[in-house]
């Protein structure tokens, strides 16, 4: 047998690596004899007809001691200092499957850390560990941290991270990997990777693979930055296992270097008098805001400007920019019914503000998905467009999370939240005192169409009321009921948004009571990110609630295990509908597009036959639910037995059954 | 594209309408302004347009219709025809005995609206949701629903009679026309502002 010149030292180094006991238990207590002796009698059949596991013997105990390893009284471990930078960077939460990949560090989070900044939050799926985060950030403005195998937990968690980043959302991504193939496990090596980030690199803002606790402190501390500096989004950090299970000198200086998050970048200042300059001379200004409002400050500032201005505005709902009983808010003000809701607004505007607004396009034109497709603009021809994003400061080519070009008159690129107070003052410095009689004026009539559309929603909302399954209206309505007192939070609708009830029916005016919703419209981001969001509103002492779709919860209903393990106090209510409608709905239209077969559209869609009882599912979880329920008049006592759970820091579920929307 | 040729045929049409045409009655207002080419020779519908006889429209909605139709429609402004001579072609319009409609079958109607998939978009009742309008109770007449189930003019997938015969319209109108009213808003405490 030929050995290259470096084999010999791989074999040592492997027989090293097994005398420190890396191999758990079992195997380093009982020695090869006694293996062997087992096996043999196994084979044979001589230890009788029940085969048992090999015991510890007398033989073994007076063997001559292994080489013991443990750690040093003058050594910690690398994942120490990894929990001190991790520490500093005050992570609250840390979320994660177990996985020996990133074991050093879970046992520092635990002992040495004594499972606080960060706790452990103990997960089933990693989709729910980065959902979880998504949701908490959305109500805490912090990330959270999440830890994963670096091959198969990151496959996981990608269509979560998908959505994060398409939602310009941070979230901390460590990810455990064995680089030195020689000094692998069995196991490892599907847990181990060249380039672990390489998978999610395209819809992540930054990643790195530190080789030393130096270079790993430096990428740690940056990693935070790069993610929480706008446009947000989620980054990724490589952990080595070595590099976390190795032994390093107490005293061994290694440095964390100082967090400053960078101040986000506004407009430039003659771009954002311009476009003051714009607004003042509309005769129908209208502000469109979708995550202008990325912290509350950013609400309390689109309010100053809207009210000045007296101008409507439109909350495309990414983020709850804007209070819904504004009188200025004219979201739901359809002309016929449900959206596009620009019809009734939108044309009338000669000069429109999108702040923050992902899809601009589509807020002035229309799509009309027919067999061929057509478009056309909403908006005035001659309407002028400006843009304040930083969607121009960040945009990527094979993931396009970005929508079809709008062509603008101005486009600022910035921080919409950043630059609206620059705006607000060019706007102040502008207005004649006439033209705020004018716009007294306008804001009267405002107010009154809007407190048209109010009633509409209301009147709307009261067909069906009596009807089996329980209209999405009626839903709404009786869950607001419960609720209204309580200082509330909307955790998630996803998918359905329970029909748009929400927003047309309750009086939201605060920025957590809604949080929009996936990003990228990846189906089982609510009942995580719920979760996750109720975990950030437990600290205030908030009522979370989630209007939960089933075909998102089925997804990964563990989460609501983890709700249960480390009380999460959240009340869920099932807008169980047994199907994905949606795609239904697709299937329908292709179905009538070529002209055949229009009621079988349901094929492949249902969630029927046998009916989920999602109570009972969720009851195995630990979880206290009602249901389910199909007459309305039982929804309102189910839903106040609910709530009193919650109430004692649980979670619960009621589980109703809905009409489709 | 027929949409196109439509709205080219209407514009030559209104294009050589005189003056003198307001004085004319109102069958001549009717072909001078060219409804037929869309709505039919006597306004009874056609493949391009909805019947418009036998009182579809109120006066009121008759005339704002026809100054900011949805659709196709071409625009007829005051300049090219006046609310007098609109008034008089709605009066002309209400004598005009429409098609018999064949009678529909509520309880049918019920099934087909599940398996059709008119539900996914207008609820289980008709109410109307996020995807598309209420059209129950009070469903708009039977002559313009068909013709719009026929001929949508935005997203909501066309229903051709190969795939649902008039009868099966009337089926699921019946249906939409039996749901019951909804509870006075005053009734309902939950809704109340």
């Amino acid at each position: 047998m030929t050995n290259s010149r470096n084999s010999n030292k791989a074999s040592i180094e492997r027989r090293e690596f097994l005398k420190t006991g890396a191999l758990a238990g079992a195997a380093a207590l009982v020695t090869p004899a006694g293996i062997a002796k087992a096996q043999s009698e196994a084979d044979t059949g001589t230890a009788g007809d029940a085969i048992t596991a090999p015991i510890m013997t007398a033989e073994a105990e007076a063997m001559t001691p292994s080489d013991v390893q443990v750690i040093d009284a003058n050594e910690r471990s690398g994942s120490d200092f990894m929990y001190d930078v991790f520490n500093s960077l005050e992570f609250d939460y840390i979320c994660a499957n177990p996985g020996s990949s990133f074991r050093g560090l879970h046992e520092s989070i635990i002992n040495y850390g004594g499972n606080e900044s960060p706790e452990l939050i103990t997960c089933c799926h990693e989709e729910s560990s980065v959902a979880m985060a998504h949701g908490y950030f959305k109500v805490d403005g912090k990330p959270l941290a999440v830890m994963a195998h670096g091959t198969v937990g990151l496959q996981h968690a990608a269509m979560a991270i998908y959505n994060a980043w398409c939602d310009r959302v941070p979230v901390y991504v460590i990810l455990g990997n064995h680089s030195d193939a020689a000094l692998r496990r069995s196991a490892e090596w599907y847990h181990g990777v060249q380039d672990a980030a390489d998978m999610v690199r395209d819809y992540t803002k930054w990643d790195d693979t530190p080789w030393s606790l130096g270079h790993f402190a430096e990428s740690a501390v940056r990693a935070y930055k790069v993610a929480m500096t706008p446009p947000m989004a989620p980054v990724v950090l490589v952990l080595d296992g070595h590099l976390q299970e190795g032994p390093i000198a107490r005293d061994e200086p290694l440095h964390i270097p100082k967090l400053t998050i960078p101040v986000a970048p506004q407009g430039d200042s003659g771009a954002v008098e311009e476009a003051a300059r714009m607004l003042v001379n509309a005769e129908y200004p209208l502000l469109v805001a979708d995550r202008i409002a990325r912290t509350p400050r950013g609400m309390e500032l689109l309010i100053e400007l809207a009210e000045t201005l007296q101008a409507a505005v439109i909350d495309r709902g990414s983020r709850l920019n804007f209070p819904t009983r504004h009188p200025l808010n004219q979201t739901h003000r359809y002309s016929n019914g449900p959206p596009p809701m620009n019809r009734a607004v939108i044309p009338q505007a000669d000069v429109i503000l999108a702040l923050e607004v992902m899809d601009f396009w589509s807020t002035v034109n229309v799509l009309r998905d027919q067999l061929h497709r057509s478009t056309s603009r909403v908006a005035k021809p001659d309407a002028k467009l400006i843009s304040i994003t930083t969607g121009d400061l960040y945009i990527r080519s094979n993931y396009q999370d970005f929508r079809r070009m709008q062509e603008v008159d101005l486009a600022i690129a910035a921080d919409g939240e950043a630059t609206l107070p620059s705006l607000i003052d060019a706007v102040n410095r502008l207005i004649t005192p006439t033209q705020r009689r004018v716009f007294e004026r306008r804001g009267e009539r405002l107010t009154e169409a809007s407190r048209i559309a109010d009633e509409a929603s209301r009147k709307a909302a009261s067909y069906a009321w009596d009807a089996s399954p329980v209209s999405t209206a009626r839903l709404c309505a009786e869950l607001y009921a419960q609720i209204k007192n309580e200082d509330w939070s909307l955790v998630s609708s996803y998918y359905s948004d329970g029909g748009g009830w929400p927003r047309r029916l309750w009086d939201f005016d605060k920025s957590y009571q809604w949080l929009g919703h996936a990003g990228g419209g990846g189906i089982g981001y609510g009942a995580p990110a719920s979760v996750g969001a109720a975990l950030a509103n437990r600290k205030h002492g908030r009522f979370s609630v989630a209007i939960q779709t089933d075909g998102d919860l089925m997804y990964a209903p563990g989460v609501l295990w983890t709700a249960a393990h480390h009380r999460i106090p959240l009340l869920s209510v099932m807008n169980n509908n047994r199907a994905y409608h949606m795609e239904v709905m697709h299937v329908q239209r292709m179905c009538n597009a070529r002209n055949r077969g229009i009621d079988r559209s349901e094929i492949g869609s249902k969630l029927s036959d046998p009916n989920i009882d999602y109570a009972k599912m969720v009851e195995g979880l630990g979880v206290y639910t009602e249901g389910p329920i199909d007459n309305p008049n039982d929804l309102g006592p189910a839903l106040r037995r609910a709530i009193e759970v919650v109430k004692r820091g649980e979670p619960a579920l009621v589980d109703v059954v809905t009409q489709v929307r | 594209m027929i949409t196109q040729a439509v709205r080219t045929a209407a514009v030559a049409l209104i294009c050589t309408v005189s003056s003198d045409v307001f004085s004319q009655d109102a069958v001549e207002v009717f072909t001078a302004l060219g409804c037929g080419v869309c709505h039919g020779n006597e306004g009874r519908g056609a493949s391009l347009g909805p019947s418009i006889v036998t009182g579809e429209l109120t006066m009121a909605d008759f005339i704002d219709y026809v100054r900011n139709p949805t659709g196709t429609m071409p625009v007829y402004s005051a300049e090219t025809v006046s609310d007098q001579s609109l008034t008089e072609l709605h009066a002309y319009l209400q004598s005009v005995d429409g098609v018999v409609q064949p009678p529909g079958d509520a309880e049918r109607g019920a099934g087909l609206f599940r398996q059709t998939g008119c539900y996914q978009c207008h609820a289980n009742e008709g109410q109307g949701g996020a995807q598309g309008p209420r059209i129950g109770p009070d469903p708009p007449t039977l002559a313009r629903f068909t013709w719009y189930a026929r001929n949508p003019n935005g997203s909501m997938p066309p229903y051709t009679d190969v795939v649902m015969s008039d009868q099966e319209l009337a089926d699921i109108h019946a249906f939409l026309q039996s749901r019951p009213q909804p509870p006075a808003l005053e009734d309902i405490p939950l809704l109340a502002p």
